[in-house]
């Protein structure tokens, strides 16, 4: 199945080269929300996801144009992502943009509070603590596939998954107590 | 089993990667140990939590076209297979008195 995806993505891939633009908007609308998620969850504010999110496919499509590194486009585009991510999360703000909007209407009141503390107590949480979490609980790469996007050992990407959901918990515990 | 061998293996526990037998010592010992029994649940519950509460934005139409067109522009040779996008060209609109003109084709 994962096998069948990567071939057609592959085949994908080599029509972009050949100009086929038709392929670049499947690519694109298969895995935007994905990425536009992973960022805002990361940044923590959705105005700079949508910027992360046109230079992560950007710099994908420049990619796909000569060397590709091995995985599946996925894996590669969140790691592209987090690179970005980075960028952006260390460059001098003149104003802070907070939080990723309101919440949309119509959800209950218990679903906004625990959007707004999971939220809260993602951004106590270290940088590398949310990025494996984020990859690993909520969008359910493998270890493996984790470790590849992150440029580390199988091992040292569970040591740290551990790690983050106990600061995950203790953070979470914290907002949630701190709201009753 | 002793509680900081059961610590070391929870993650592999909870994400179910351990054999069945070491699975099943680490049961017997959260049957037994209340605060590894707490610990295991309390991460396994701030898990659930982040994958209900988490945010979920979407890509709206516009942005999706206007970073679409965005790449199209970056990559020249696919530029070049991209249909052009044809002005829409209205029926001028009646003057007073005039018979209004054919609507539109669905």
């Amino acid at each position: 199945m994962e096998n069948g995806r990567e071939h057609e993505e592959a085949r994908l891939i080599a029509r972009f080269r050949t100009g086929d633009m038709q392929a670049v908007e499947t690519l694109f609308w298969r895995y935007a929300d994905a990425v536009l998620a992973y960022a805002t969850r990361l940044l923590g504010n959705r105005a700079d996801a949508e910027e992360v999110l046109s230079e992560v496919f950007l710099r994908a499509f420049e990619g796909c144009m000569g060397y590709r590194a091995e995985g599946t486009f996925k894996a590669w585009l969140f790691r592209i992502a987090r690179n970005c991510c980075i960028d952006r999360l260390r460059q001098p703000r003149l104003l802070s943009v907070e939080d990723s909007g309101e919440p949309a209407q119509g959800d209950d009141t218990a679903e906004i509070e625990l959007r707004v503390a999971v939220r809260h107590a993602l951004k106590r949480l270290p940088e590398e603590y949310r990025t494996v979490l984020l990859l690993c609980d909520v969008e359910e790469f493998t270890a493996k596939e984790t470790a590849e996007i992150l440029g580390r050992s199988v091992p040292s990407v569970k040591g740290m998954l551990y790690r983050a959901r106990t600061a995950l918990r203790d953070a979470l515990s914290e907002e949630w107590g701190d709201e009753t | 089993m002793k509680c900081a061998e059961v610590r070391e293996l929870l993650g592999n526990y909870m994400d179910q990667e351990l054999t069945e037998g070491m699975m099943q010592r680490i049961e017997k010992h959260l049957l037994r140990c209340a605060a590894c029994a707490y610990e295991a649940r309390s991460i396994e519950q701030a898990r659930e939590m982040l994958r209900r509460g988490v945010e979920t934005p979407m890509v709206s139409e516009p942005l999706g076209e206007r970073i679409l067109r965005h790449i199209a522009e970056h990559f020249p040779h696919v530029q070049a297979t991209r249909e052009p996008q044809e002005p829409i060209s209205l029926p001028p609109l009646p003057l007073e008195g005039e018979t209004p003109a054919e609507p539109l084709p669905k």
